[in-house]
């Protein structure tokens, strides 16, 4: 069969109307365009793609043996699925997203199947290459069943099929498509399978009819008809590609529409022109530009990254001529040394002919994608022998099965390692070896270096768990942080920070898993103030306990509505005073301030409430007070704020958020040698940055005029307001400035920056005991005895006590608390 | 399957269980230059 270089030039300025766009779409004054041009490029594929594959789907497959159905997937996969791999991998590896979940749902194009599955869409040109993948393995072989049902294999059928295919998604599209048309509509294969059918049934209505020549009456003027129609579908496409990106619900109804006229009108306009093509030097560039579209389609946006960056300032002109030049010079590169030695070794179709039933192939619409005809006898031999599974000549499809293994079963032990899951990283190692040392036995001459490196492999895989189980027995870390060995302090941890490390993210851990504390027991604020409420009679697991929250919202015991004798004290506070505790009977102060009332005999019976919330800052908890702690009659708030809004106070923010450390990986041994790289090129990268200079210091006046000290200031004029007595309280840290200096680093290398910390926390000391002088409210050191105590198990991590240390805190407050009190009439004795 | 076994039990083994203990020396150097590390806190969003 011949080849159509018309059709070869169509595919060629298809590829390269995707990738020139695709360059310019990030520069502003091109962008409208260039996104509607890219859009609409896409399209004529589809279409192409259904009219080329149309004659190997009607007179190869269907009515055919099982065999030819069989060939016909395998000459489609070993056409589109190496370079595709290739691609991925490559793309993948420059966006840091090899081997993770997005890349296994590209490798077998589900990333796009019933919508955006993806989280990074890394390769934003693959959705329609599954468009494709999906529609050979679905349309030929339902076809095909379809035939066999029914006992028939005419045109009839064919056409009543491809119609009954487009009819089914259109009335999915109509029904079920979501509303968010680009991402999960357009680019969804369930919604746009029957683009690629329009150009089959465009086959079909042309078969019979071929193109006359142009040099003839009918022949000019059908030129000028399609050359009017291409001209009046290429306007309505792009304009309704840029009224459905811009949000025309309309538009987007119409788009599969006018694409598949548009690329029918397309492909019809080549079909004719096809003798102005037959020119040698015209036909050798058509061809060519066909042969490299592919790789052109695939590689484009890897040239786009690599290249755009360092070249942004050039005049566009010049930028886009080097662009095409890399992306054609590469793509011509990778057809010869890759593409075509594959479809060289692609298996042929059987001449069989079983059911005469319509005439051989018609030439007019030959393609390069068109099957040639089996040649000679000894082809059928070799095929028979492929297909047998004996012999080694035709190893591809086992290659290509294999490589999709080792691939998938690494994704596995990756995704296992990161996730510190060692009883699937172990088996998922083991496996991707034993496949990678059976793909290589058939790595023709690279076999004997291959199966060297999957030997290797093999042997480390089993070594690994061993090699690992002695790294931790000699460094002393910890398979996994557990509350039966907590290493939160410095002394407990034996300053070893990578054991804090294991306890830290098993400690945050309780705190955000999605059944744990954060996603069970706060829901969205309904009045959009408050970064979140806490739900009313909500209850989580942490650690080894059950926090609840009472029906007032509050942490702990239910409480009265009305408070009758009681006199009600609310701990207005953050996550220090909530609580976070590690055991069943542990309390957090606030509950043991109220033991501690209990059994020291009042005169008028005492009440604590722990109105402290995680991640609450002051600022919150002023709303808090006003919606949930005033209706409720309180006789004295106790404020204890500090870490939450120390950003106010200058305090920097973490300057490296980039910056590798350690996390806890299913293989200890692996994870740090792998630590190690990442820091060595962190360093290398970071070489010419000095390191922050010392924290910032602020004045009493500075201080008094900043965000937090008007918070405060709001607290005191809100109590006063209302008639409640305030006591401001100060805030303890495991760390403070006499601190030595590596207990400081110890906490500094999770708490960063550590002396910014330390300073902001101080400078809040300070500014509660100024305001406090200033408005003659009360104030409790609560840091005597408990602020920088760092050796004595005080604390979790920087700010949240210990069982003991909420007991000190209790203990400290009561102290405090019980002359304030007695100015109130309430006499306590202490015990 | 159990030819598979036999075909790559039959070796070469001397040379792969070289370069593994190689790497695992390589790994234990290295992972040794990080077991103090700091390590990085990201908070909740």
């Amino acid at each position: 069969m011949k080849r159509s270089p018309a059709l070869d030039f169509l595919r060629g300025a298809a590829a390269f109307a995707v990738a020139v766009p695709h360059y310019l779409t990030t520069n502003a004054p091109f962008r409208p365009a260039a996104d509607a041009v890219a859009v609409a490029g896409v399209e004529v594929f589809f279409v192409l793609s259904g009219f080329v594959l149309a004659p190997q789907i009607v007179y190869w497959v269907i009515g055919k043996p099982w065999r030819n159905l069989g060939v016909f997937l395998a000459r489609r996969w070993m056409r589109t699925i190496p370079p595709y791999v290739v691609a991925l991998i490559i793309v993948a590896l420059m966006t840091g997203n090899l081997l993770t979940a997005d890349f296994l749902r590209y490798l077998f194009y589900v990333e796009n199947l019933f919508g955006a599955a993806n989280q990074i869409d890394f390769y934003p040109v693959a959705w329609s290459l599954a468009v494709e993948e999906w529609f050979y393995l679905l349309f030929a072989p339902l076809l095909f069943l379809v035939g066999r049902l029914v006992g028939r294999s005419d045109r009839r059928l064919d056409a009543a099929f491809a119609i009954i295919v487009i009819v089914a998604v259109a009335a999915l599209r109509l029904f079920f498509a979501p509303h968010d048309w680009d991402l999960n509509v357009r680019r969804v294969t369930l919604f746009r399978i029957d683009s690629i059918v329009w150009g089959y049934l465009l086959y079909l209505m042309l078969e019979k009819h071929p193109a006359p020549s142009l040099k003839t009456k009918a022949g000019s003027r059908r030129f000028a008809a399609l050359a009017a129609l291409v001209a009046a579908s290429t306007v309505a496409e792009l304009s309704l590609a840029g009224l459905a990106v811009g949000g025309s619900a309309a538009a987007q109804q119409a788009f599969p529409y006018s694409s598949a006229l548009f690329g029918m009108a397309g492909v019809g306009f080549f079909r004719q022109t096809d003798e102005a093509f037959r020119g040698r030097l015209v036909s050798a560039f058509s061809v060519w530009l066909g042969r490299i579209s592919y790789s052109a389609y695939l590689f484009h946006i890897l040239v786009v990254m690599a290249m755009k960056p360092r070249i942004a300032d050039w005049p566009i002109g010049l930028q886009l001529a080097l662009y095409l030049t890399i992306v054609s010079a590469l793509s011509t590169l990778f057809w010869r040394a890759f593409e075509r030695p594959i479809l060289a070794a692609r298996p042929d179709y059987v001449r069989r002919p079983l059911i005469r039933r319509f005439a051989l192939p018609s030439p007019v619409n030959g393609t390069r994608d068109s099957p040639p005809l089996p040649q000679r006898a000894s082809r059928d031999a070799r095929l028979k022998t492929w297909y047998a599974g004996k012999g080694r000549g035709q190893p591809w499809l086992w290659m290509l099965a294999l490589g999709l293994g080792v691939i998938a079963a690494a994704t596995l032990a990756r995704n296992a390692f990161m996730a510190n899951e060692p009883y699937l990283f172990y088996p998922a190692l083991v496996a991707t070896a034993v496949i990678a040392m059976a793909l290589a036995e058939r790595a023709g001459r690279f076999a004997s270096g291959a199966g060297l490196a999957a030997r290797t492999f093999f042997l480390f895989a089993l070594a690994l768990p061993c090699a690992d189980a002695f790294y931790r027995s000699s460094t002393g870390v910890p398979i996994a942080g557990s509350v039966a060995e907590p290493t939160y302090s410095y002394r407990v941890a034996r300053q070893n920070p990578a054991a804090f490390a294991m306890w830290w993210f098993y400690y945050l851990n309780e705190w955000i898993r999605d059944d744990g504390i954060r996603g069970t027991i706060e829901k969205p604020d309904l009045q959009k103030k408050l970064p979140f409420v806490l739900v009313p009679g909500s209850s989580a697991r942490m650690f080894n306990t059950t926090i609840r929250i009472n029906s007032a919202g509050f942490r702990g015991p239910e409480i009265a509505k009305e408070k009758g004798e009681l006199f009600r004290i609310f701990a207005l506070g953050e996550s220090q005073t909530f609580g976070p505790t590690l055991r069943d009977g542990e309390k957090p102060w606030p509950e043991r301030l109220q033991g501690l009332f209990d059994r020291a005999a009042c005169s008028r019976p005492v009440e604590v409430v722990n109105a402290g919330t995680e991640a609450y800052t002051l600022e919150d908890n002023l709303e808090r007070l006003r919606r949930d702690i005033l209706p409720l009659k309180p006789d004295l708030i106790l404020s204890t704020h500090g870490m939450n809004g120390l950003l106010a106070l200058g305090l920097r923010q973490q300057a490296e958020p980039n910056e590798p450390g350690v996390r806890p990986r299913a293989s200890a041994l692996l994870g740090r040698a792998v630590l190690t790289i990442e820091r060595a090129l962190h360093d290398w990268r970071t070489r010419h940055e000095s390191p922050p200079g010392p924290p910032p210091t602020l004045s009493d006046e500075a201080l008094l005029k900043s965000r937090y000290a008007e918070a405060y200031r709001k607290l005191i004029a809100l109590t006063r307001e209302n008639r409640v007595p305030l006591v401001l309280a100060t805030s303890s840290m495991a760390v403070s400035e006499n601190s030595p200096r590596e207990v400081k680093e110890f906490y500094g290398a999770v708490f960063k920056p550590i002396d910014d910390i330390i300073a902001a926390d101080a400078a809040h000391n300070r500014l509660v005991r100024l305001l406090a002088q200033e408005s003659g409210v009360p104030v409790i050191d609560a840091v005597a005895g408990l602020d920088g105590v760092w050796d004595d198990d005080l604390y979790l991590d920087i700010v949240h006590f210990t069982d003991r240390g909420h007991e000190r805190m209790a203990e400290a407050m009561f102290r405090e608390l019980t002359p304030i009190l007695e100015k109130q009439s309430v006499a306590c004795s202490s015990h | 399957m159990v030819e598979f076994v036999m075909r790559q039990a039959r070796g070469p083994w001397a040379a792969p269980a070289l370069i593994c203990l190689l790497v695992v020396v390589l790994l234990f150097a290295l992972a040794g230059q990080t077991v103090n590390a700091p390590f990085v806190y990201t908070p909740p969003a």
